[in-house]
């Protein structure tokens, strides 16, 4: 609710989209923020040579702005590791970043972890409709020649031979409210006009932007897509507590768990710049296992497999954004953002804690109260 | 009739993570006033509640301990300050966490127990122990598949 007040005092400027031509229109308005110095470098979608994809890139001219597709359905990983990469150890310059909503909540959640310095960072989020895998991306790119028809089709509902991914399903934030620019596209037809909502008026002025009068219609879509999200959330929970009422089903579903470590690696809350699992800690003598074998008969190999998964929800499930690049980058396709999503809210109830609401509140484990809980 | 034969031999195995400062002293004077208590329990010495790492409670858990008690200073005498307070939010999520996971986790138990508690340390063993009794033992010395 908060963010939808928040919404109406914010001023709609609008994007008059010329020759029905989207692309051209969001890429001029991008390489306006880089001709008018509102950002000296910008990481913005591109569509890749080849079409298979649409990746981060970064960019400082704006001529080098010739594919740009911030509505294309698909993402190589959760970009709030690229934007800890590009802020953590200096900040020389002002840094534009196109996020989707779940990348901005764990872009928050970093700023508190002191993963990334935001002093000179500039949030551009982009409404999200849901987002496919990148595999299925790939297919369903080949078949419609290119990223310009998927977001078409997709904004229509059209594309019925793949869903979006899981996560995405889930996901009660199809719009954001922490940015310095929105890209509020969902529910307009973008070939006719799309909707920006800027926080500081002068930037708006130096865009050159005319504030619109014009009644937001997007608000309606945003809170439609909201509830049919919710639903399909608590269906989806409900289906893997049935799965996994028992630590027996839960170690069912986790059975052939590889420990690649990819989870780990793609989560962008997980930012050890050494895993324990992977450090000295666990670099076992023989003599420990044959201490094991003895104690319980069979030691499954590689071990550990289910401490890694419990050790990893202690350490960052207070702070999970519910984005699923775990199980994007899962190879054995396991529903280890199912799991962390529903884990992760039961353990953020506990100190009223929604990640990426605000700046200001902070890391249940970073802080306490004298009194609370038993004990 | 066997099954209550078996956990009538049964005797829980417990692990003990106390703070030096406080529940170790408690400990130590439940020793030295001669206090009986169970000897199931197996104690380490951590300089700080706020040291124990949910990582020991789990792996324990995992390898097939039948409990794990956490002792520290009371909350405002912690002997670095805020050691306990973290304790005490650790132990809540690693609570939460087992819960969900489908373990019990009334298996983990936190308790504040300072120096001069002598008495309190040996009444707090014999009350785990006496739970871990009825709970039975720990399933996942059976399951290897972990």
């Amino acid at each position: 609710m908060a963010y939808l007040i928040h919404k109406l005092v914010m001023k709609n400027y609008k994007l008059e989209t010329k020759n029905n031509d989207y692309l051209e229109t969001i890429s001029d308005f991008f390489k306006k923020l880089l001709n008018k110095k509102i950002v000296d470098l910008l990481m913005v979608p591109q569509e890749l040579p080849t079409k298979k994809c649409v990746v981060q890139t970064l960019i400082s001219e704006p001529s080098k702005i010739t594919n740009a597709n911030p509505f294309a359905p698909v993402l190589l990983g959760n970009s709030a590791s690229l934007v800890s990469d590009l802020t953590f150890r200096s900040q020389d310059a002002k840094v534009g970043v196109v996020l989707r909503p779940c990348e901005i909540r764990a872009v928050v959640e970093l700023v508190k972890l002191k993963q990334i310095k935001n002093e000179n960072l500039f949030i551009i989020s982009v409404d999200c409709p849901g987002t496919f895998e990148v595999e299925d991306y790939e297919v369903i790119a080949a078949k419609l020649g290119g990223s310009e028809k998927v977001v078409e089709e997709h904004l229509k509902n059209a594309i019925k031979e793949f869903e979006v991914r899981h996560a995405c399903k889930a996901c009660e934030y199809p719009r954001y409210h922490i940015y310095d620019i929105n890209i509020g596209h969902l529910g307009l037809d973008i070939k006719k006009e799309i909707f920006l909502q800027i926080e500081d008026e002068k930037i708006a002025k130096v865009l050159d932007l005319d504030s619109s009068e014009a009644e937001d219609t997007t608000i309606n879509k945003i809170e439609d897509l909201k509830a049919k999200r919710i639903k399909f959330k608590e269906t989806l929970f409900k289906d893997l507590k049935e799965k996994t009422k028992d630590l027996l089903g839960l170690l069912d579903v986790l059975s052939t768990c590889k420990k690649c470590y990819n989870c780990q690696r793609a989560c962008p809350i997980c930012y050890c710049r050494e895993c324990i699992f992977c450090s000295q800690t666990f670099e076992y003598e023989l003599r420990n296992y044959i201490r094991w074998v003895n104690r319980k008969g069979t030691v499954k190999m590689p071990s550990d497999t289910l401490l890694f998964h419990i050790t990893r929800l202690n350490h960052m499930v207070v702070s999970c954004v519910s984005c699923g690049q775990c199980t994007s980058a899962c190879p054995s396709n396991l529903p280890v953002a199912d799991i962390f999503n529903m884990i992760g809210r039961k353990v953020q109830e506990i100190f009223d804690y929604v990640p990426g609401r605000n700046y200001d509140e902070e890391l249940p484990q970073a802080t306490f109260k004298e009194n609370e809980l038993e004990a | 009739m066997e099954n209550t034969e078996q956990n009538e031999q049964f005797e829980p195995k417990v692990l003990a993570f106390v703070c030096n400062w406080c529940t170790y002293a408690g400990a130590d004077l439940a020793g030295t006033s001669r206090i009986q208590y169970p000897p199931n329990v197996k104690i380490i010495r951590l300089m700080c509640s706020g040291s124990v790492d949910p990582i020991y409670i789990v792996k324990a858990l995992l390898d097939g301990i039948d409990g794990v008690f956490i002792g520290g200073c009371h909350p405002g005498d912690c002997h670095y300050q805020s050691g306990n307070y973290k304790a005490r939010r650790r132990v809540a999520i690693l609570k939460k966490i087992l819960e969900e996971v489908g373990f019990d986790p009334d298996r983990v138990y936190l308790q504040w127990i300072s120096a001069s508690e002598g008495k309190l340390f040996a009444q707090t063993i014999s009350r785990i122990v006496d739970e871990l009794k009825k709970k039975g033992p720990n399933s996942l010395k059976k399951i290897w598949h972990t």
